[in-house]
């Protein structure tokens, strides 16, 4: 019988064991290309914060993130190709593949652009009906409220729900511009054909990505304060300052944090996405039978046969 | 009883279906059958054609997709990125 497809945790666990496994290459090609933009929304929070709103600045800071955007596509493709070479059993160039997914940036980037472009709007468009829910409902007047709370709530699921079942068929678009033989068709509508009849399956990895994403943000956040408060009693010296910067209230420590947050999740999230890849694409392709095949052949060719015993001491 | 219709690609045998595409008798030799259905020959080269021809791309139209591809992402995030800015600055 063929088993059936990893589970969304098998998925992670394996993307969680290969990260472990090869430390440098993560660090040289999916970190690295990650690491411009990660900055560069902290110190645009930062700077939003320090200067207040101004339209020209703020439409050139967003005009320069989605130009870091770049490396971190060229990263991705990167990883991704060299996720190939490990399930292939190749060996590992960092700079090669760097070379090579820099080749294909455009591509790259546009199938990533749109996926990213759609989450963000996505959680703006959810948030708006939930929050103007929330701030209209007023515990005086219940039941009056109630309904706009519901209503708002609902809206903003159902947003929701829509945006990521459109962000996950999208979800396979990197790992297809990043491995899919130069001039192939689109990668977000060949991503669409890979996920159908997966979605749920994508939806959960998504979910299951975007949990862990938030716990690491939280515990990032939290670990700093405990830290010192930790130092203070073991060394007797006062942090209060500190303390005072370095806690949950400050917009731009919750901003360095979530940047921090974002790159250590990056490695995982790109490999997820490549093992939800080629395990459709193996599936698809027969490559699973085949090397469940190659392994049992040998097997069976020293299996005793039939009539003979089984060992000749 | 109706005499048998000969195949339309060779008039001396006999024809042994007909093709749902063209309805045309065909021969046992002219028959290809696909997903349970016998379509003639003819009408799958035509059908081959057709899909080839919505498969190869058209001369520049790659380049060119990739192109606004990637001016529809960058001016996507910009305005996305700009929207947040937006929402910062007010709640900053």
């Amino acid at each position: 019988m063929r088993p059936g497809p990893l589970t969304v945790l098998g998925i992670v666990d394996h993307a969680i064991e290969l990260a472990r496994r090869h430390p440098k290459f993560v660090l040289t090609t999916i970190v690295a290309g990650s690491l411009p933009l990660a900055l560069g929304c902290a110190l645009a929070i930062h700077l939003v914060r320090l200067k207040g709103p101004d339209p020209a600045a703020l439409l050139a800071g967003a005009a320069v993130l989605a130009a870091l955007a770049v490396p971190r596509a060229v990263g991705w493709g990167a990883g991704l190709r060299g996720l190939q070479a490990i399930l292939d059993d190749e060996p590992i160039d960092p700079p090669a593949l760097m070379k090579e997914a820099f080749a294909r940036a455009p591509r790259l980037y546009s199938a990533q652009a749109w996926p990213v472009m759609w989450t963000l709007l996505g959680i703006l468009l959810a948030a708006g009906p939930v929050l103007i829910g929330i701030f209209s409902s007023n515990i005086a007047r219940l039941f009056a409220t109630t309904g706009l709370v519901l209503a708002g709530s609902t809206l903003g699921t159902l947003v929701a729900a829509f945006v990521a079942l459109y962000v996950s068929r999208c979800i396979l678009g990197v790992p297809v511009a990043a491995t899919d033989p130069p001039g192939a068709g689109s990668a977000l509508r060949k991503s669409a054909e890979l996920v159908r009849g997966q979605t749920p399956r994508a939806m959960l990895l998504l979910t299951c990505l975007a949990l862990f994403q938030i716990m690491v943000w939280i515990t990032l956040v939290e670990v700093v304060p405990w830290g010192l408060e930790l130092a203070e009693i073991l060394t007797g010296y006062s942090f209060l300052e500190l303390r005072g910067v370095l806690t949950y209230r400050d917009s731009s420590y919750l901003a360095f944090q979530g940047a921090l947050a974002f790159l250590a999740m990056e490695p995982l999230r790109c490999l997820c996405y490549g093992l939800f890849h080629s395990d459709g694409e193996t599936r698809r392709g027969g490559a699973d039978l085949m090397a469940r095949l190659r392994r049992r052949a040998p097997a069976a060719a020293g299996a005793p046969r039939e009539g003979e015993t089984a060992w000749r001491g | 009883m109706s005499p048998a219709l000969s195949c339309a690609n060779h008039p001396e045998r006999v024809a042994s279906a007909r093709c749902p595409s063209c309805a045309r008798p065909i021969c046992n030799e002219c028959t290809i059958k696909i997903e349970g259905i016998n379509v003639c020959s003819d009408c799958l080269r035509k059908r081959a054609r057709k899909e080839e021809s919505k498969r190869r791309p058209r001369k520049g139209a790659g380049a060119a997709g990739a192109a606004a591809a990637v001016i529809f992402g960058f001016s996507g995030l910009t305005v996305v990125f700009f929207l947040y800015g937006l929402l910062l600055a007010s709640i900053l």
